[in-house]
């Protein structure tokens, strides 16, 4: 074991394979930081490219852009109030407000931090633990995953702000969204024209949600620029003094932990996580501001707990061939491309190239916070770019990268259409990002139920012979009469997000 | 007239659920309970709303304060009216001129509009856009960009 | 129609080819035959980048390429099972610049969902260049050594076996719905699935009874010695589990496995099928090309023009009246 695993850092250092991994970072930083390109995206256009390279330099490349586009989703989501990627939807609620206090950059800053610290638990699992926990996951089923997607969605109405019918509004309407194309039976409801059998899709959807609401906000109000108050002109050492992380370290390690344990689960991944993660941070938090008006453990809490499920996820996926993501569907792919089977035998015939690609994990996460560090002092000043140059510019590949995803002009009028449905919900004070977490988890929900019902003929015996299900469905319910009592003591300001 | 859009927005929700519940009428019980539950709990959420906005306009005629409440600087609408319908021609003209063009004229368009003076920068501004978008989906990538009925 | 556009790969893509395609063009072809192809050609993948289409078009793109000796170019237009890349793709200009790269998806589609465009007779086939047997799997745990077995106890018990169901008919889930009915057996099926790989994983863990995959999806667990083939709708054994007898051996004539290949826009000239014809015919030959199937787990299984127009034909109506059966057609 140690032996293969001083191997895999010695056939992972090679000069190609860190050329490609900081190429690979590069890529995900450029495509998640800018609104309408995401890290899949990236991955997907380079997959034919990497046909021509040894197995092991093409996985590495894309999980450095994978990694780190998931990271750099932060930096719009921070800057402009624009989540690059679906996970950095819990980044915005604390990060956005501190850019716009003028603390940009300190926000950027924590988030590749946090996602550091995030990949590194993420590596280690990997590296120590994959073969063992891979045997488990073959036993979270439809129950478990419909309890833990049940679980995900109560906490929307805990984080977001405004009141809660607006947010139940905001939540409904995603999940009526995720119910478009094919029902988990086959049959396909709402699609009126054959573009919608397989449900909207997700990311010009995401785009257009939050990119047009943030145009239209900064046309209505004739701001100059994102950012109105300067940047504060002392240097801001946030986490570089040894008192910041005495205070903060145990967000770190649990945001980490959570993290890891939901990436591991196929299906739950980065978005999820970093709802919860916050979400924890937000319950055990007293401190001022409060979450949601530029709390930096909030920020801390989302982006380690993101980072963390990212290459998390490849413990399925490489042990058990099942993709938890658009992304691992990309790097399954990579992998038989070059003629190796994901599955138990990956690990027994091709134990030196699995444990380089998870020795790789570390280096590409290295390579991700220096470029990232460096990245933090530049993107943190696209908040002051002019309206007049920004505007084009955002919505110009906002659109075209609407139609990237799938080469389809359709995903282009539904990136058009969501951003005006998400500027009409905000300009009635609901916010968009329950409504994201309800797309999400909507068809998760329906699915497990329906297969749950149809493997365990009850909804009483799905429950109550599946332990770990049981025990999420309470945590859901008590997590919601939680948030109903804390609501009624303090009511939330009615600013939305 | 306080609050109208609210209320348009909530009543639009009740219309949107009953017209989806209608449509969705035929489908089979396990296909349809689901979006069936949420659009009734949207359409009733919605009504709730709607009550409470028709109350709260109700409240803030009485008060007295109502009219010198602060209400944030606003500006006008037609602005957002122009870019969003711009932005739909946008995206409608790709498939008669093709992406690049469209892309070179509407940036240029809205850079004029936002107050963008200098002529240097008017064009260089879309120039670059586009040479980006060009070179990256183009020449690199092979993405198809919708090329119009011109450049075939 | 809003996707017009998507109209072979155009100026702008051939322009970065200008100095290879210029070249070629320069000497006329007689005045009867127009010179064919002189610019890059697309194939269009219905599917995502990676999935099982998308990576035998593109281990056959560059074997393609060489013997057209102009640039072919893969892309793929995902979405609605494969309705919104096959609808652009026999919506393209019929001139041999925009292809298809055609599976069972264009025949089952049509019988299902209302509004789809296309049929089979929206294009010309150039030929099948491999075909990808399904099979009907069990863990290695289950009672069931034998297909035999397995249809004994299904008879006697019915409903009591549970059958995995994806959504969109995959050819796997046509297959194990065949089979259903030529066996006349029932099962309780459980749907919602994302595809092969989580039916294998629900059978593994004992949700369900057993599991519909093709060959790459059990390929590991089979030789980790985790998973028991019980069947395989080739129609002949494959090389690659050379013990696995076939359904047709064991009575039921189920035959239903991925089959993909080279076709092109319906109206497109016959000068141009001609070359296809060729090129591809010749591909198919090529050891290079064997190598790269191999690598991804497929084989060269060619058919020309003629075989590969009648076998789909032939599917389609087949298919058809499984549909019609299981009350699924539109």
């Amino acid at each position: 074991m140690t032996h293969l695993i001083l191997q895999g850092f010695a056939a992972s250092l090679t000069p190609l394979n860190i050329g490609l991994m900081a190429l690979g970072v590069v890529i995900g930083i450029v495509f998640a930081s800018l609104p309408g390109l995401t890290g899949a995206a990236a991955m997907t256009m380079l997959l034919p490219l990497s046909y021509g390279m040894p197995a092991v330099s093409a996985v590495l490349l894309l999980i450095a852009i994978w990694n780190a586009a998931v990271w750099a989703g932060a930096v719009p989501a921070v800057v402009m109030n624009i989540p690059g990627t679906s996970a950095a939807a819990a980044t915005l609620l604390d990060g956005h407000p501190l850019a716009m206090q003028g603390h940009a950059q300190r926000a950027i800053r924590t988030s590749i931090i946090g996602a550091f610290v995030g990949s590194i638990a993420a590596a280690i699992a990997l590296l120590f633990v994959a073969p063992l926990i891979g045997n488990v996951v073959i036993y979270l089923g439809p129950a478990e995953i419909f309890a833990f997607a049940s679980f995900g969605l109560t906490l929307v109405v805990s984080i977001t702000r405004g009141t809660l019918a607006k947010s139940i509004i905001s939540v409904l309407i995603g999940l009526f969204i995720g119910t478009v194309g094919f029902a988990p039976s086959g049959f396909p409801r709402f699609a009126f024209t054959p573009n919608l059998l397989s449900g909207i899709s997700l990311i010009p959807a995401l785009i257009g949600l939050f990119t047009f609401p943030e145009l239209i906000n900064l046309i209505r109000n004739r701001r100059p620029r994102i950012v109105q108050v300067e940047p504060s002109r002392e240097r801001d050492l946030f986490l570089f003094r040894a008192q910041d992380w005495s205070r903060h370290w145990f967000n770190f390690v649990r945001s980490a932990v959570i993290g890891v344990f939901m990436g591991i689960h196929p299906g739950a991944g980065p978005t999820i996580s970093s709802f919860i993660t916050y979400n924890e941070a937000r319950r055990v938090n007293k401190s001022d501001p409060p979450f949601g008006e530029g709390n930096i453990d909030g920020v801390i809490a989302s982006d380690t707990g993101a980072n963390a499920a990212v290459l998390s996820g490849l413990i399925p996926a490489f042990t058990l061939g099942i993709p938890g993501s658009v992304d691992t569907v990309i790097i399954i792919a990579a992998l038989t491309l070059h003629g190796l089977q994901p599955g138990p035998t990956l690990f027994m015939q091709h134990a030196p190239f699995v444990y380089t690609i998870f020795a790789g994990a570390f280096v590409a996460n290295i390579l991700m916070l220096v470029i990232g560090l460096f990245a933090a002092r530049w993107t943190a000043k696209l908040a002051l770019v002019p309206t007049r140059f920004l505007l084009p510019i955002v919505t110009v590949v906002a659109l075209v990268g609407a139609f990237a995803v799938n080469n389809n002009w359709f995903d282009v009028l539904t990136a058009l259409l969501a951003g005006l449905l998400g500027y009409g919900l905000r300009s009635m004070g609901i916010s968009t990002v329950p409504l994201l977490l309800g797309l999400i988890l909507g068809p998760i929900l329906e699915t497990n139920l329906y297969q749950a019902l149809q493997v365990y003929g009850s909804l009483w015996s799905a429950i109550f012979t599946r332990p770990i299900a049981l025990a999420f469905l309470l945590l859901s319910v008590a997590s919601l009469v939680h948030a109903l009592i804390t609501r009624r003591h303090h009511k939330a300001g009615s600013d939305v997000v | 007239m306080t609050r109208l859009g609210e209320k348009v927005g909530y009543a639009a929700m009740i219309l949107a659920a009953a017209v989806l519940i209608y449509v969705s009428r035929s489908y089979a019980l396990q296909d349809g309970a689901y979006p069936h539950i949420v659009l009734t709990l949207l359409a009733i959420l919605a009504a709730v709303g709607l009550y409470q906005s028709f109350r709260a306009s109700r409240q803030d005629q009485e008060r007295e304060e109502a009219a010198t409440q602060p209400e944030p600087e606003r500006g006008a609408m037609w602005p957002v009216v122009i870019y969003i319908g711009l932005t739909m021609l946008f995206i409608l003209s790709w498939n008669w001129i093709g992406t690049l063009p469209a892309v070179f004229i509407f940036s240029a368009i809205l850079v004029v509009l936002n107050g963008e003076r200098r002529i240097w920068m008017i064009i260089a501004l879309p120039v670059v856009l586009t040479a980006v978008l060009y070179v990256v989906f183009q020449s690199i990538l092979y993405l198809p960009l919708p090329r119009g009925f011109f450049l075939r | 129609m809003a996707r017009k556009f998507r109209t072979g790969v155009g100026v702008s893509a051939a322009l970065v080819f200008a100095a290879s395609t210029a070249l070629m063009a320069l000497p006329t072809a007689s005045a009867a035959v127009p010179k064919y192809p002189t610019r890059p050609i697309e194939i269009i993948v219905p599917y995502a980048a990676g999935g099982g289409v998308d990576q035998t078009a593109r281990a056959l793109a560059p074997i393609l390429q060489q013997e057209l000796k102009v640039p072919v170019i893969v892309s793929d237009i995902p979405g609605a099972g494969s309705i919104t890349g096959t609808s652009v793709a026999s919506d393209s200009v019929a001139d041999g610049y925009t292809l298809f790269f055609d599976s069972p998806g264009i025949i089952d589609a049509p019988w299902i969902e209302k509004g789809v465009p296309f049929g089979p007779q929206s294009f010309k086939y150039v030929g099948q260049i491999t075909y990808i047997p399904n099979y009907l799997d069990v863990p290695v745990t289950s009672p069931f050594k034998t297909l035999k077995q397995l249809v004994a106890y299904a008879r006697k018990h019915p409903n009591k076996l549970k059958a995995p169901f994806t959504a969109g008919w995959p050819s796997t889930d046509v297959m194990g719905a065949e089979f259903a009915y030529d066996a006349h057996l029932k099962f309780t099926t459980v749907s919602g699935f994302t595809g092969g790989p989580a039916e294998l994983l629900s059978a593994l863990a004992g949700r369900t009874s057993f599991s519909y995959n093709n060959t790459g999806e059990v390929l590991s667990d089979v030789r980790a010695g985790k998973v028991r083939i019980l069947a395989t709708s080739a129609p002949k054994r494959s090389p690659i589990f050379p013990k696995v007898p076939t359904f047709e051996q064991q009575g039921y004539p189920v035959a239903v496995g991925v089959w993909q290949g080279l076709a092109a826009p319906a109206k497109t000239p016959q000068y141009v099928m001609n070359v296809l014809d060729k090129a591809l015919a010749e591909a198919a030959k090529s050891p290079e090309l064997k190598a790269n199937f191999a690598k991804i787990g497929i084989t060269v299984d060619y058919l020309n023009s003629v075989q590969t127009t009648k076998l789909i034909y032939s599917e389609y109506k087949s298919d058809g009246q499984l549909f019609k059966r299981l009350g699924v057609a539109k």
